[in-house]
Formats: structure tokens, sequence, C-alpha cells
């Protein structure tokens, strides 16, 4: 119950502040050391440093397989090792992360955390709905410091 | 003359069929290609990379010809005009088989759908 607060508190925080922020149209800019594409299967697989930049956010991780459709644009986006996500003064780490562009659904995996300030949020599984900018935690727990203003 | 003005026309216009064009900048030893249908040179029978863009320092072949390399600044578009570019250092291309590989810094550009265009996202 403690926690099913903490996580709800949290989600009013983090996901006003930090989701639903709003990004604008754009391309997402990828680096990475090498980069294998299958145009038959419409799959993209990036490896080695993998950097990507969507407006104010950014991802890094090992490596990031992209599907994409006939016009090239994203349709599902799986990122995995040491998945670091930042926007502004938010922070997000997991092992996998796994997007679902047309859903705008964005599921963290494997030790997710969610940081902002000195707000913790812990959670076996932690899936943020980009649309609406919900956040449901599974297994949630983290500190959360009253009296904090969040940037 | 008609005959002559004829056929000169049709000339003319064969030769701007973006379809049919094949652009080579050559300054030796560089070589640089543009809308080149590089599928049809390779392999004769598949059209998978029609309307990509190529351009690079050099050009050569590997595997028995049946892959296509492009070093110094390489950059590659694909299908015209789909949401993905990419650079890179080195990019091998198997047309037959639709697989490219890119190596070494590099850097690529995905659009996201327009159904995720969303002020919320």
């Amino acid at each position: 119950m403690k926690d099913c607060s903490l996580a709800f508190i949290f989600v009013l925080v983090f996901s006003h502040t930090v989701v639903a922020q709003g990004l604008n149209k754009g391309a997402a800019e990828i680096s990475s050391d090498k980069l294998e594409v299958d145009h038959g299967k419409k799959h993209a697989l990036f490896s080695g440093h993998v950097h990507a930049v969507y407006n104010d956010l950014t991802l890094d991780c090992d490596k990031m397989g992209i599907t994409y459709d006939d016009k090239g644009a994203v349709v599902a986006l799986h990122a995995q090792g040491g998945v670091v996500v930042v926007r502004g003064a938010a922070r997000a780490t997991a092992s996998t992360a796994r997007l679902d562009a047309k859903q705008g659904l964005l599921v963290l995996e494997g030790k997710p955390t969610l940081a902002q300030g000195s707000h913790r949020l812990f959670g076996k599984r932690i899936a943020v709905h980009l649309t609406s900018g919900k956040l449901e935690v599974l297994e949630a727990s983290g500190t959360f410091t009253l009296g904090e203003k969040t940037k | 003359v008609i005959l002559a003005l004829l056929i000169l026309g049709l000339t003319f216009l064969a030769c701007n069929d973006p379809e049919r064009r094949t652009t080579t900048t050559a300054a030796a030893p560089a070589f640089v290609a543009r809308g080149v249908r590089v599928d049809m040179a390779l392999t004769g029978d598949q059209m998978i990379l029609r309307g990509s863009t190529l351009s690079g320092s050099t050009l050569s072949f590997a595997d028995a010809g049946t892959i296509l390399r492009l070093e110094g600044d390489a950059s590659i578009t694909l299908n015209g005009q789909t949401g993905f570019q990419a650079s890179a250092d080195q990019i091998s291309i198997a047309p037959k088989a639709a697989k490219v590989e890119l190596m070494g810094n590099v850097k690529a550009r995905f659009n996201l759908p327009q159904e995720v265009d969303n002020e919320r996202l």
C-alpha cells in the first residue's frame, strides 16, 4: 500500500513534468559504431556506443534494433544493454527498452529506474504511455522527497 | 530533317528520364554516384534498391561481385524519399539480399510515424 501511494505521487510528479512535456515533430538521429540494415525485413540493427537523439530526449545503449515501415518511419524500437534515457533533469535506466511507436508505448525492463532530483522510483517493469503521459509501474518502490520542487 | 529532329528529341528525352539517368562525377581517384540503380548493375533481376541514392569516395566490389562497397564519407538514402538516410566510413551493400552494413562513425536518421506526432509524446 505504501508502495502504491509512493508510486502514485511519483507518477503525478514525473509524468506531468517529464513525460508530458511534449515532443515536436522531427526525425530521430542515431549514431553508433555499426549499423546493419535488412531492407527486406525493414529492420535496422545499431551496435556499439549507440546514441539516439529525438528533440530534447536522448537514449544511450549497447545495441538497438529498429523496425520501420515502407515510408521509413519507425514502427518499433528495441534497445538492449545499459539503456539510459535522459530528458531534461529526468533520467531513466534499464537493461532493455521497447518502444511501440504506433501505440505510443515505451516499456522499460531489467531493473528499471526513474529519477528526477532526489526522487527515485524502481520497479520490475515500467510502462510509459506516451500519448497520455500515464505511467504503469509493476512492483513499485522508491523514495520521494516532500517539499522538493521539480523542474 | 524531321526524322533527324525526332531522333534527337527522343534521345534527349531518354537521357533525361530520371529512371534511367546515371550521373557519375569522376575526379580520379574519387568516385561519386548519385541515383544509381545498383541492383540492376549487380544482379540484373531485382529492383530492391531502386530509387536509392549512394555516394562515396571510392567504390569496390567484394564477395564475387555481389557486394558493393563504398568507402570514405559514404552515404545512402534508401528508396528515395523514405525516412532513412545514413552515412558512415564504409557502407557495404548486398542488393540481392537487400542488406546494408555500415561501419565506423555511423549516423542514421529515421522519422517517427504521424500517429505519434502528438503534443503529449
